[in-house]
């Protein structure tokens, strides 16, 4: 099957439908990028032109600059707590959401609703409302019985607030799911019901299974945002504060770009970054191989 | 419409969800009708004292004469034109990609992830050098012909989709003499129609909600967009004018929520309608 | 069949927009000739004169000034825009052969939009600055023209302006800036509070001690904070020239004052915070818009602000508030005039000497103060603030007369801030401050650490 000839047409056709992207990379994306690279290793500070100055950025990121490696491990923290906190809340939610028959356009929307407020000004002052040392969710603490908390200054809890909302706005990823789910013919149920599956069993034979592709999709997109997140820190926090406690990774790499005016270094720690989710990014598709399931196997 | 079961349960959870989902927005809401000053002074009621409209009509009026009449309109062409071609341009790439076993397919599928993983913070700067070079800016060309080139996110969402997909569906398009083209647009297509879709969503929300962008290359105020406008209405150090920035802000959100509205019916009913049996 | 049809009418649609696309972006091409002329003119660096060579196509006469195009970059709210724009419709009325062309933003995301300019040698001819970090990092990365030549040939008329204040836009004797306006520290009080407390009213010679003793007082009687906590970012500076130290050195390689200096002025604040007169750090951290500030809700008789910001405050508050200057000794030490913001022009601009004109219609005319009010910080053309005073409201009324009371108690402001001095004052405000308030670390341990930190960044960044 594989003749010479097949294999030529197969690469051009191949080619054809990525040609947008190749378009887009070659003719957009890869001098940026390439740039960048080339600044880390240099003294930038965006008003005067770059100086070779080799790996000192980097030297001083690793021995010196012990911001560096806080908020290495606040963003850590953040996207390990965070991310499962979204993704299981999303799809519980999904599933929820798709046995809905009456008012389920509504429930959506509802349930979307907070992911479109985003990064604004409006939710950064809404948000520090409801922590507020009087906010709604210490009152609702109160009620419980339990001790008010101060979630925005107590720099234990202050990344929680981030976390929080972060969970808060999982209406993407339950979209994602929901999409994914809906995409799960029902013939497998009907199927399986005959068969007489229960509904856990269906859950872990059909649904989970089925969902895989979906699920590797939202971890690692997830992953992803996770590490660059920056604009809820800085809108609800500004800076970093209380104690460095809510400084995330990007966050601080724009206070050296934009602040410090050190742009050099800021792409290099942006570089460092880049390195290490695509090697996590990497080793989750490694792992699909096992936990993966594409209905079409052998593609050509 | 397999699962009628415990919809009371089912409804009771989804309400109480709906409650804690909605009080901040409410809040947002309820703040655009307070007097300017008085949004922290009485930050804790969710009903103003009176309810005043001046936030809407001074935030409307906007800067110089432009209203957000005109920052709304800006906002919907770059908004529409970017998610169509975004969306369209990533569906063929995605197929490329998940149909087709071309040489190299791997090394770019693993560029154009690494794409995603750069700060636009970074990237922005060189990007701004680039676009001044092709004398794009001042024009929407900068937030609009990037995605005519495909958008890594919504390339590797259809990719999933794509791959759950049997083969054998392609199989029988190529006996009934389809190529891949015909494959993708009669087979392919119509079955992503519920990723396709919420892409559109996403699209639409990235791209409404997009700051950074329009405020690189846009200089004159005519063709701001509404997520650039707004924030005109903060300044740290001076009076910001609160309630105008609620107000807008609530403005703002509609359109997000009428196209989420519009769009997600299709995530679900996409697939029944077209049906799998080949 | 049916979908497949609707996929080619999508793919049409998307072409012909396209298609409108490129026409609009061509047309404002051509609209906007300035914009791409004056980026080719930074780029070549012989490229002068194709600005004049554009515009002149238009004009017939023969002796009229030639036409010229002027980008003017600033950030501000809603109010400061339109009154920009008004202000610069009047310039353009006045001077026929003068286009310019408006871009602003809001602050957030300013600094960032003018980096990129720059980067990308398409600087606005005059731009908006900040005094500190920002004027120095401009400065002195050569991006900013010197304006001494327009002042001495009298284009920018400097007879009337505040001297004090213009040493502020002076680095390494280049005028690199013109202030807009002033601002001072000052503290803010609500008389009511204090009255109700039984304390005396602070007033002008007024010490550090006086200031403990009305917040203790206010605390133990009215059962609400004494005072906030005090911004080290802006107050520890007053606090070593008090002590006639600078907060810089002035060989700009570290730390300007001495240890003790630093341990009082925390000292203070530790104390206050112990016995609850001040509240804790994470009390402060609920508060953090200027119109959330304790005062504003009443839970405290002070605030110390920068005197510009006192409109949003007591607009929030809604009371009558009113202003001092800090405590002494030595006030008039310690009391400086700030620049509120300046107009710099681009050492690229091909259009210097109308920029310039244009900056001094903007500090010497009175139709421009008429018509921003003093939006812009307290003026610095004495006539000017004088014959404005008195078309003003209330709360601008005090903030006025403020800082003539500030200019009378008061030196020079230091402007020896070294390139990485935000650094520093990051450090200060959002790590050693906060460490301290908690009580992780005690003042003598943060005044050792700030020294030493802020010579190896001050070190890094030469």
């Amino acid at each position: 099957m594989a003749t010479r000839k097949a294999g030529g047409y197969r690469n051009l056709t191949g080619y054809a439908f990525i040609s947008p992207f190749l378009i887009g990379f070659f003719g957009l994306t890869v001098i940026p990028v390439a740039m960048t690279l080339y600044l880390s290793f240099t003294d930038y500070n965006m008003l005067r032109p770059p100086e070779w100055i080799g790996l000192e950025h980097y030297e001083r990121m690793f021995t010196k600059d012990e911001k560096f490696w806080h908020s290495l491990r606040v963003t850590f923290f953040y996207t390990f707590t965070a991310v499962p906190l979204r993704l299981i809340v999303a799809l519980a939610i999904a599933m929820l959401v798709a046995k809905i028959v009456r008012g389920a356009g509504f429930y959506r929307t509802v349930l979307y609703l907070p992911s479109i407020i985003g990064g604004s000004v409006a939710v950064a002052v809404m948000w520090r409302q409801l922590f507020g040392l009087e906010g709604a969710i210490n009152t609702i603490l109160k009620w419980l019985g339990l001790s008010g908390v101060s979630w925005l200054g107590d720099p234990k809890y202050a990344i929680w607030t981030l976390i929080l909302l972060y969970g808060w706005q999982f209406g993407s990823s339950m979209l994602i799911f929901l999409a994914g789910l809906k995409n799960i013919p029902n013939d497998y149920y009907e199927a399986a019901s005959v068969d007489g599956a229960g509904s856990v069993t269906m859950f872990f034979r059909i649904t989970l299974p089925l969902l895989t592709p979906v699920i590797l999709f939202n971890v690692v997109i997830q992953l992803i945002n996770g590490f660059l997140a920056f604009t809820p820190a800085y809108v609800i926090f500004g800076d970093g504060r209380p104690l460095g406690a809510t400084l995330m990774y990007v966050l601080y790499l724009f206070q050296n770009a934009f602040t410090f005016f050190d742009m050099g270094y800021a792409s290099g720690m942006a570089w460092v970054l880049l390195v290490i989710v695509g090697l996590l990014t990497a080793l989750i598709f490694k792992s699909s191989e096992y936990w993966v399931h594409y209905e079409s196997k052998g593609d050509r | 419409m397999r699962l009628r079961r415990i919809p009371v349960i089912s409804h009771a959870i989804l309400l109480a969800l709906t409650v804690s989902m909605l009080y901040p927005v409410a809040w947002m809401v309820a703040s655009s009708f307070k007097e300017s000053s008085s949004v922290f002074v009485d930050a804790a009621s969710l009903i103003p004292n009176q309810w005043n409209f001046d936030n809407y009509i001074n935030g409307w009026k906007g800067v110089a004469g432009v209203t957000f009449t005109t920052f709304f309109k800006n906002t919907f062409l770059v908004v529409g034109i970017s998610t169509i071609g975004s969306v369209l341009s990533s569906a063929v790439i995605a197929f490329g990609f998940s149909r087709i076993r071309f040489r190299g397919r791997n090394l770019w599928f693993v560029c154009m992830m690494l794409t995603m993983l750069l700060p636009y913070e970074i990237v922005m700067v060189p990007q701004y050098i680039l676009f001044n070079q092709f004398g794009w800016i001042n024009t929407y060309l900068p937030l609009i012909i990037p995605t005519f080139f495909g958008t890594p996110f919504f390339v590797f969402l259809m990719m999933q989709f794509i791959r759950s997909i049997p083969y054998d569906l392609d199989e029988a398009a190529e006996i009934d003499g389809c190529n891949k083209f015909t494959t993708f647009v009669r087979i392919i297509l119509p079955l992503i129609l519920p990723a396709m879709m919420t892409c559109v969503i996403f699209s639409f929300y990235w791209r409404w909600d997009d700051f950074l962008a329009p405020l690189l290359y846009l200089n004159k105020v005519s063709l701001y967009t509404v997520s650039l406008a707004i924030k005109m209405f903060s300044d740290p150090d001076n009076v910001t004018d609160w309630g105008a920035l609620f107000a807008m802000s609530t403005l703002s959100l509609i359109p997000v929520c009428a196209a989420f509205f519009a769009f997600q019916r299709y995530i679900v009913e996409g697939i029944h309608t077209s049906g799998l049996k080949g | 069949m049916k979908r497949r049809r609707m996929f080619t009418v999508l793919l049409a649609l998307m072409l012909a927009l396209a298609a409108v696309l490129s026409a609009c972006g061509g047309k404002s091409d051509n609209g906007g000739t300035n914009a791409a002329n004056s980026n080719t003119a930074g780029r070549s660096e012989n490229g002068g004169g194709s600005n004049a060579g554009s515009g002149s196509e238009g004009s017939g006469g023969g002796d009229a000034p030639k036409p010229v195009t002027l980008k003017v970059l600033w950030w501000g709210g809603q109010t400061r825009h339109d009154n920009t724009l008004k202000i610069i419709e009047l310039y353009q009325q006045q001077n026929p052969h003068v286009t310019i062309e408006p871009e602003f933003t809001g602050f957030d995301g300013y600094w960032e939009k003018l980096s990129a300019m720059v980067a990308g040698n398409n600087t606005p001819d005059v731009l908006q600055m900040n005094f500190g970090e920002y004027l120095t990092q401009y400065a002195k990365n050569d991006v900013l023209a010197d304006l001494n030549p327009f002042v001495e040939s009298g284009i920018i008329d400097t007879s009337k302006l505040d001297a004090g204040i213009m040493e502020s836009g002076v680095v390494d004797g280049k005028l690199l800036g013109i202030p807009l306006g002033m601002n001072a520290l000052t503290v803010i009080y609500d008389p009511e509070l204090i009255k109700q407390a039984g304390a005396q009213e602070p007033a002008l010679g007024w010490t550090w001690d006086d200031f403990k003793a009305i917040a203790r007082t206010v605390h133990q009687n009215l059962g609400i904070y004494g005072s906030p906590t005090l911004e080290a970012n802006n107050i520890l500076e007053y606090y070593a020239r008090q002590n006639d130290q600078k907060f810089f050195s002035d060989d700009g390689t570290g730390v300007g004052f001495d240890d003790q200096i630093f341990i009082d002025y925390f000292n203070m604040q530790v104390e206050l915070i112990k016995e609850g007169v001040m509240p804790s750090l994470d009390v402060m951290q609920q508060h953090s818009a200027l119109e959330d500030q304790l005062i504003v809700h009443g839970k405290a008789p002070f605030d110390v602000r920068w005197s510009n910001q006192v409109v949003a405050l007591a607009k929030a508050a809604n009371r009558p508030l009113k202003l001092t200057v800090l405590p002494g000794p030595n006030t008039e030490k310690g009391l400086f005039l700030k620049p509120a913001m300046f107009f710099s022009v681009a050492k690229d601009s091909k259009n210097a000497e109308e920029a310039a004109k244009f900056i001094n219609f903007f500090v010497n005319s009175l139709e421009v103060e008429e018509i921003q009010k003093g939006e812009r910080g307290v003026p610095i053309n004495a006539e000017i603030r004088e014959a404005i005073s008195k078309q003003l409201d209330e709360v601008q009324k005090n903030m006025f007369d403020y800082i003539d009371l500030a200019a009378a108690n008061s030196s020079p402001i230091d402007t020896n801030y070294p390139v990485g001095s935000a650094e520093v004052l990051n450090l200060l405000g959002t790590d050693i401050e906060d460490r301290i308030l908690f009580a992780e670390m005690s003042p003598e341990d943060g005044a050792a650490k700030f020294r030493e930190q802020t010579a190896d960044i001050l070190a890094r960044k030469r």
